[in-house]
């Protein structure tokens, strides 16, 4: 009888055994542990792809001559600073020799849509680049000034303002004749700053 | 007599003392069974046994190998700079912008030079207007005189032979005196207003190009307003 009932016994054990331990840590905790370990062994990889790529990048910014940066912070500003171009508009408009009269902010899309895009610039959007970047979406003000000169002044001052080492373009231009030599002219200049 | 052929026959009232036994055959199966299936039971129980060692140690080893990993992905995540980042992505984003408006950015300069070498001297605008669309196109709209017909016909003919000033329209065309008074429409290629960056060779020097006198008396009259 014994000899019967043991092995039954153990028989029963083992099946307690498999499917009470084995086969839930098989499952659960095993399986789990090696996704993870996966997931780990992707992301170390996309870590270590990150590090090659920074490296690189860190050199190839190193390569770019400071100077040439600056210029382009310049170029294309952080901020508005509606304020100081208008003073260097003005400076540019004195020794162009002409007169400004009026100098005011026509139009902005400082509060921007989201999609980054600046109007008037072929339909495209300026938004540079990667989802990553679209906080970093490109700002537009329209600045709207009256002058009067001659017309040698109006090309002295657009040849300034269209080789400003900040971005000016001119959008709309309108010029009035007169007989004495001066003339009116109405100008839209835009100004793009990176968000 | 043979011997043997001397049998005593019992009656058949009286029982026999035989008492059958089992076989020894039968006894040998039965035990063989009892110990195959104690065989197969503990054999299970000790596969089982082997098997639940056996995991338990790998998930040890599993959880040793995912901390080692979590710990060097916690290394390689500290050693990123958010600041660096972002500082590589504004400057991407400053290069790959400057470059998009860069190749936008109107050169209006370059139209007022070639504009008064275009139109003939006997055509004076009285106003202009230039424009850039959203589109990127950019209109012209002119009001000017004529000394005659044959002035003005002698400019239209001068823009549609140069190409760059398309789609001209003279509108509104009014005789007042010997002069002739007009209005022009026109849309001006982009590669009249395109910008050139100073750096390259074909620019001209920007004081002399600012400066000096664009064009001569006749086409100073001729082409500005």
């Amino acid at each position: 009888m014994t000899s019967r009932i043991l092995p039954l016994f153990a028989l029963l054990l083992a099946i307690g055994i498999f499917f009470g331990y084995v086969s839930p840590l098989w499952n659960g905790k095993v399986a789990s542990t090696k996704a993870a370990i996966v997931e780990d062994t992707a992301a170390l990889a996309a870590a270590t792809r990150y590090t090659a790529r920074q490296n690189q990048l860190a050199s190839e910014k190193a390569a770019i001559d400071p100077a040439a940066l600056a210029r382009l912070e310049i170029f294309l500003p952080d901020s508005v600073d509606n304020v100081g171009l208008i003073l260097d508009i003005n400076a540019l408009a004195a020794r162009s020799g002409l007169a400004l009269s009026s100098i005011d902010v026509a139009h902005s899309n400082a509060s921007g849509s989201g999609a980054g895009t600046a109007p008037g610039m072929s339909g495209a959007p300026v938004t540079p680049g990667m989802a990553s970047s679209g906080a970093s979406a490109v700002g537009t003000v329209d600045l709207t000034l009256a002058a009067d000169g001659t017309y040698s002044a109006l090309q002295t001052f657009l040849d300034g303002i269209e080789r400003s080492a900040r971005l000016l373009d001119v959008r709309d231009l309108t010029v009035k004749g007169s007989n004495n030599g001066v003339y009116t002219y109405q100008m839209t200049l835009r100004i793009y700053w990176l968000r | 007599m043979p011997y043997t052929q001397h049998k005593m026959a019992l009656p058949p009232t009286i029982p026999t003392s035989f008492v059958p036994h089992p076989a020894a055959a039968a006894v040998r199966r039965r035990t063989d069974l009892s110990g195959a299936f104690a065989f197969f039971g503990y054999g299970v129980l000790g596969i089982v046994v082997l098997i639940a060692i056996g995991v338990f140690v790998y998930a040890s080893i599993l959880s040793s190998d995912k901390e080692s990993k979590d710990a060097a992905l916690d290394k390689a995540v500290a050693q990123i700079d958010p600041t660096t980042v972002e500082s590589f992505v504004h400057l991407r984003d400053r290069l790959s912008a400057g470059e998009k408006m860069l190749d936008r950015h109107p050169a209006f300069t370059h139209f007022f030079a070639a504009i008064g070498g275009i139109v003939p001297a006997t055509v004076r605008f009285s106003s202009l207007h230039l424009s850039v669309e959203d589109s990127g196109a950019v209109r012209a709209e002119v009001v000017g005189v004529a000394k005659s017909f044959n002035a003005l016909a002698a400019a239209s003919d001068a823009l549609s032979k140069d190409g760059r000033i398309k789609d001209a329209i003279f509108s509104g065309i009014k005789v007042s005196g010997n002069a002739v008074s007009f209005t022009l429409s026109a849309t001006i290629d982009p590669s009249l207003v395109a910008f050139t960056p100073p750096a390259l060779p074909a620019i001209a020097p920007p004081v002399a190009s600012t400066t000096a006198p664009v064009t001569s008396a006749a086409s100073t009259t001729k082409s500005k307003p």
